[in-house]
């Protein structure tokens, strides 16, 4: 297995009146392709700021974050920008769908970006179909559910295919029901198509579907777990994918 | 449709309405104030054409081929000119003299002003190419009007102005007794005295003398002799009223230039609140196009595409406004605009200038937003 995220004791220091804010502490961390890694830890702690820092929308104070082997904190804001949109695919809490656009709308928007013209009609119908959203394509973001929405955002962040996707709490706005088929959708998708996945939680059974678990607390990584998968739901399995 | 940029025109209908009517007004602005100013001046100049007299003669004072001037001047003039007086010798080389009052009243429709004047029928008729084509001269009180008069008018009843329609003239029905063409001068023609008599208390005066000449290449000579016997007095020649009227178009054109620059100033102002509202609005998309790996430029692009689409549509709109501005303004005023395709090009090309330019402030600024506070926006 290869490496396909690194941080080298990253610092990160914000700069609040004539305070300073410590957010990282020299953090160290490697992520191999195809791992599924949960980040936990209390309100505060940095994780938030670690998953901005990989995902190159912030530049740290000290320390290097590698992406598949680019090394993105010394880089220009078009070179992070160009990483970005490469190799990175983002899902968030608040689901963050252009609500005037359809779903597929919304990944037609990120192909786009991608540079690639009108898209791929295919890759989108492929990608709405594995997280069970065929029947959704033309529906706008308020006509679907909390879980319907997140799972339009998971599909707008892989339709591109990156090599990374940098989910901030994907079920924290989602109910358990809901959390649980996103949950087991993410773990499928790790498992069947070995895409590498790093998720900020603060719910213990969510961070269970991981691979590996890393506890953080006052920007320093504090200890690491393996936990044992979950059961996957009923119906929530991933159609049409194969390892 | 499935792009941001339509779709973000078409979900926010007030923004778009109140953008592209910025937009409109410039445009508007523009094609009819421009086309005002222009078909008024080439009415004026055509008008001028179907006068065969040489010379205007005036009393002295400022000369306004576009609004003519009060009755200031003495109709015994005419005598002087033609047959001389105790202190003058008659002008040599003089065929007619027609004495033209001019007044400046609320238009019949009661929208706008109009020109009415008093004129003699029959030595006017020697020194223009007037002919009544339907009906007679007007004697006493009554009137008559030019074709287009009779077409576009509509007399006391409502009625379009036909031989026997009555309109109301000086407070008063005055029956229309004849139709005549071509345009010259003023619509609405009364009889001299009847006008003197309205408006001046039946004194004998004029606004100005049109003066014939028997032989037109001694017009230089006759406009000499006017001159030195009448110093005090404006002689103006009707050849220079070309240059004239490009004189008047002359500092028209500062005036015009500067109505653009406002039009201008309006879009810009107009697109760039808009744009810059709208942009704060949407922060957080914003940062979401940024974490989706969007450059700066894909940004700008798209903020300043959305803005050139409302321009379109104001664009449109403008212009339709403009058409229909022309026949409301045509139907309801005795004024001529002309909708022009150049200056239609021009507001065009200004309101799409001016939308990138209300645009890009707030474009650029939301591409150099950082994005982690962008997504944090609510």
């Amino acid at each position: 297995m290869s490496t396909i995220l690194q941080t080298i004791d990253l610092r990160m220091t914000y700069h609040v009146g004539k305070m300073d804010v410590h957010a990282l502490r020299g953090l160290s961390l490697e992520v191999e392709r195809g791992e599924f890694l949960a980040i936990m830890g209390p309100s505060g702690c940095g994780k938030s700021t670690l998953l901005h820092l990989c995902g190159g929308l912030l530049t740290p104070t000290e320390g290097k974050v590698l992406v598949d082997g680019e090394e993105i904190t010394a880089s220009s804001d078009a070179r992070r920008t160009d990483v970005r949109r490469r190799k990175i695919g983002f899902v968030f809490q608040k689901f963050n769908l252009f609500p005037t656009l359809t779903a597929e709308g919304n990944l037609k928007l990120a192909e786009r970006i991608f540079g690639k013209g009108s898209g791929n009609g295919e890759r989108r119908r492929e990608v709405l179909s594995l997280l069970k959203l065929e029947s959704k394509m033309r529906h706008k973001p308020l006509e679907l559910s909390g879980g319907e929405q997140q799972r339009v955002a998971i599909a707008r962040a892989l339709v591109n295919e990156p090599a990374l996707i940098l989910a901030d709490e994907p079920t924290g706005n989602l109910d358990s029901e809901n959390s649980e088929i996103v949950l087991s959708m993410l773990r499928d998708l790790n498992k069947k198509t070995n895409q590498t996945i790093v998720m900020i939680t603060h719910n213990p059974e969510a961070a269970q579907y991981a691979d590996r678990i890393i506890h953080m607390r006052d920007g320093h990584v504090v200890s690491e777990e393996r936990p044992v998968a979950p059961p996957v739901p009923e119906g929530t399995e991933l159609e049409g994918v194969h390892s | 449709m499935d792009s941001l940029v339509f779709e973000n025109v078409r979900h926010r209908p007030l923004r778009t309405i109140i953008s592209l009517s910025g937009v409109a007004i410039g445009v508007v602005l523009t094609v009819l104030t421009v086309g005002l100013a222009h078909g008024m001046l080439r009415n004026t100049a055509e008008r001028q054409a179907n006068v065969s007299a040489e010379i205007m003669f005036y009393a002295a004072g400022d000369f306004s081929p576009a609004t003519g001037q009060a009755l200031g001047l003495d109709t015994l003039y005419k005598t002087a000119i033609l047959e001389g007086t105790s202190r003058v010798q008659p002008i040599a080389g003089v065929a007619e003299v027609s004495p033209v009052a001019q007044y400046l009243q609320t238009s019949v429709s009661g929208v706008g002003f109009e020109i009415v004047e008093g004129v003699d029928f029959a030595s006017y008729s020697n020194v223009t190419d007037l002919k009544i084509v339907d009906g007679r001269f007007a004697v006493g009180d009554e009137a008559v009007v030019d074709r287009r008069y009779a077409r576009d008018k509509k007399d006391i009843n409502g009625q379009p102005i036909a031989i026997g329609s009555k309109i109301l003239l000086f407070g008063r029905p005055v029956p229309v007794v004849g139709i005549y063409e071509p345009e010259i001068g003023a619509r609405l023609k009364l009889p001299l005295d009847t006008l003197q008599r309205l408006v001046v208390n039946g004194a004998e005066k004029c606004s100005l003398l049109l003066i014939k000449v028997k032989n037109p290449a001694e017009q230089d000579q006759v406009a000499a002799a006017l001159r030195a016997t009448y110093p005090s007095n404006r002689i103006v020649m009707s050849r220079d009223l070309p240059s004239i009227v490009s004189g008047s178009i002359g500092s028209l054109e500062v005036f015009l230039k500067v109505v653009v620059r406002l039009a201008a100033v309006v879009s810009t102002l107009v697109i760039l609140l808009a744009m810059y509202t709208t942009i704060i609005e949407r922060t957080r998309e914003i940062g979401v196009l940024k974490s989706l790996g969007a450059s700066k430029t894909f940004i700008v692009v798209t903020i300043v595409k959305e803005a050139l689409l409302i321009a379109v549509l104001g664009i449109l709109v403008g212009a339709a406004v403009s058409v229909l501005g022309k026949f409301g303004v045509e139907a309801a005023t005795s004024l001529h605009v002309d909708v022009e395709l150049k200056w239609l090009a021009i507001a065009a090309v200004i309101g799409l200038v001016s939308s990138v330019a209300g645009a890009l402030y707030p474009a650029i600024r939301a591409a150099y937003q950082d994005p982690v506070k962008a997504l944090s926006y609510e």
